[in-house]
């Protein structure tokens, strides 16, 4: 009986020991890390979806400089429904990119006079910015606009109530966008302060 | 080593000891250490028959029944005597059994009385979950640290490589309507950079 006690204390002294040493390594290892997993390194397939994003947006821009709204907005929706690498992975250049390429998708179908397709186009950008920078304040701005755009086209329609509605809506889409600038301004500035990447 | 001269004459030391050992080898009754040696080897090469007196005081010479008894008596006697047992293991130590060498050590350590479990088993047993609890603490040790050198990752030489980050900070202020293309061609070269330095150190350059 006494032996069978040792064996079984001996066991659970092992498996313990077990357990602490796997807890140790991975808290001392993920202490070293942050915890995070690491983002996606700048490769060949980064800057393949980097350069494949510039040559739409100046696509774009030559389709624009034409008159063909249309096929510069199909440009950016190829932008943004394309493959992008390293799924699963950080990358925020990639969701960066993706974000300001909704936001002038947006500005585009308003020229389009599809301001539905522009509120749509301002929505997953969003998804793409969820935290305060520049790309989020841009898509808010855009989606203020895009308020301010549909509150006219309401007025316009003898629509007033909803119109009202909309442009005050507008108004607060343009005070959020203010606000997030301001706050990316400053964090910007003491980010610089502090010997952050600058600006090139 | 010299030589043997023959041409040197003989002592007169060396004639006597020839003529001892002559006498001895034709007289056996000659006590003669020299002399033995050559019976001996005369013996065992071409032995002689025993005359019948000689071989009657050999037969004399055998132990009985009795004689023997007494000496197996005497024999038993002696091994019991401490003085005799400590004489024989200083002249001739032979190896402790299994009983005795535990019941020593048991002795030596004490584990015995205290461990209640046993003499003999007991100290076998507390040795063996000592060296448990050190493999098991060594076991542990190591698996920690290979466990924090495959969290750990990268090896120590390893060049660290730009990896992908927010681009925020290349812009200084608020992005304005129709320059998208301005703020990609700026994402794009920076970044090139990046991948630049990053394919310079993969080559081992940087």
């Amino acid at each position: 009986m006494k032996t069978l006690a040792l064996r079984f204390r001996l066991v659970c002294a092992g498996l313990c020991a077990v357990v602490l040493a796997i807890g140790l390594g991975l808290a001392v290892g993920c202490s070293r890390d942050g915890g995070d997993e690491p983002s996606a390194p700048i490769d060949t397939a980064l800057m393949a979806f980097l350069s494949q994003a510039r040559a739409l947006h100046h696509q774009a821009d030559l389709e624009e400089q034409n008159g063909n709204v249309e096929a510069a907005a199909a440009a950016m929706e190829k932008l943004v429904g394309g493959p992008r690498p390293h799924p699963g992975r950080p990358a925020p250049e990639i969701d960066e990119v993706v974000a300001d390429a909704y936001a002038r998708l947006a500005e585009l179908e308003l020229k389009r006079g599809r301001v539905e397709a522009a509120s749509r186009a301002t929505d997953r950008g969003l998804e793409h910015a969820p935290t305060a920078t520049y790309f989020r304040g841009h898509l808010v701005e855009v989606q203020g606009i895009v308020a301010e755009t549909n509150a006219a086209t309401l007025a316009d329609a003898g629509r007033s109530d909803e119109a009202a509605r909309e442009r005050e809506h507008a108004i607060r889409l343009l005070e959020e966008a203010v606000k997030i600038q301001e706050d990316v301004i400053r964090r910007s500035l003491e980010g610089r302060d502090a010997g952050k990447e600058a600006p090139r | 080593m010299a030589e043997r001269d023959d041409d040197i004459p003989e002592t007169e030391e060396e004639l006597a000891a020839a003529r001892r050992l002559r006498d001895a080898l034709e007289d056996p009754s000659i006590d003669d250490p020299d002399a033995d040696l050559a019976r001996a080897l005369a013996a065992a090469y071409a032995p002689s028959t025993l005359e019948d007196v000689e071989h009657a005081r050999l037969v004399d010479d055998v132990a009985s029944p009795e004689e023997l008894a007494s000496a197996a008596a005497l024999a038993r006697a002696l091994d019991a005597e401490p003085l005799t047992v400590a004489l024989r293991a200083a002249w001739s130590p032979r190896p402790l059994d299994e009983a005795d060498h535990h019941a020593l050590v048991a002795r030596a350590v004490g584990a015995a009385p205290r461990s209640g479990l046993g003499s003999v088993p007991g100290s076998a047993r507390r040795a063996r979950v000592v060296r448990v609890a050190f493999g098991a603490v060594a076991g542990a040790v190591a698996l920690a640290a290979s466990v924090l050198v495959w969290v750990d990752g990268r090896a120590p030489h390893e060049v660290p490589i730009a990896r992908a980050r927010s681009t925020q900070p290349l812009f200084d202020e608020p992005f304005r309507a129709g320059d998208a293309s301005a703020r990609i061609d700026r994402i794009a070269m920076a970044r090139a950079s990046d991948f630049r330095d990053n394919r310079f150190a993969g080559w081992g350059v940087r």
